[in-house]
């Protein structure tokens, strides 16, 4: 098997494109360490273009940190404002909520576990 | 104990310092998400002084990703330039040494499992 490269610069890693063409939003999540990494972790770098409105719940604990942008996060109907150097703390099986009205939103999203592969995070 | 929905910023979150007479090395180390929130995975903000060399070995599975600043991370002797926008998985029970030779680095740690809590980290 060929060695997973355990350096990586986002802008090189996998992606995942999401549009309003199927989804509630635009956006690219870029997987820089995945399930094949074989860690305890996984590790998302997102691009979410505004206006972005989506929700859902992870059964892993999932850590979101803002690397630039505003936005907003509900975690079980508490409401958050995320913005630059905001991490929050999304227990596994609460359900989440994240906004974004007026720019692009970079983030980074860490997961433990490390989710299945696939275009769901 | 259940984990809690939080959100921290890096600028208020708990803090340890490290001086380079004790630690051999100058940073600090704001720990976003933590042990005691009750969750599996660990997130440290931490803003390393140049010149830094220091080492070590962590049992967790550990991602460096660098906000700004340039460095250079060894894992297992393997050398890997470290700049913004790059993560570098550091496996539990590899070695990783981190080197950042001019200017203040700023860099994420992302641990699971998260790590006790301490100043080690």
């Amino acid at each position: 098997m060929e060695k997973v490269p355990v350096r990586v610069h986002f802008s090189e890693a996998p992606a995942v494109e999401y549009t309003k063409a199927d989804g509630p939003i635009d956006a690219v999540s870029r997987r820089l360490i995945r399930q094949e990494h074989g860690a305890n972790l996984g590790v998302h770098h997102g691009t979410v273009q505004p206006p972005a409105d989506y929700s859902g719940s992870f059964r892993e604990d999932v850590a979101m940190y803002a690397l630039g942008g505003t936005g907003t996060v509900w975690v079980d109907g508490q409401e958050f404002s995320f913005g630059e150097g905001d991490a929050i703390l999304i227990p596994g099986g609460s359900q989440y909520r994240h906004t974004v009205e007026d720019a692009e939103q970079t983030i980074l999203i860490v997961f433990s576990p490390p989710p299945s592969p696939g275009k769901h995070h | 104990m259940s984990a809690q929905p939080i959100r921290r910023h890096f600028s208020e979150a708990p803090s340890v310092v490290y001086e380079r007479e004790t630690h051999g090395v100058a940073a600090e180390s704001r720990r976003l998400v933590k042990r005691s929130d009750g969750t599996r995975l660990g997130m440290h903000h931490a803003t390393i002084e140049a010149p830094a060399d220091y080492a070590g070995v962590h049992e967790e599975d550990m991602v460096f990703y660098a906000l700004a600043g340039a460095g250079t991370v060894f894992v297992d002797d393997e050398e890997h330039a470290f700049g913004p926008g790059v993560a570098v998985l550091v496996k539990g029970g590899s070695r990783y040494r981190h080197v950042v030779p001019d200017e203040t680095q700023t860099v994420l740690l992302l641990f699971s499992p998260a790590p006790t809590e301490g100043h080690h980290h």
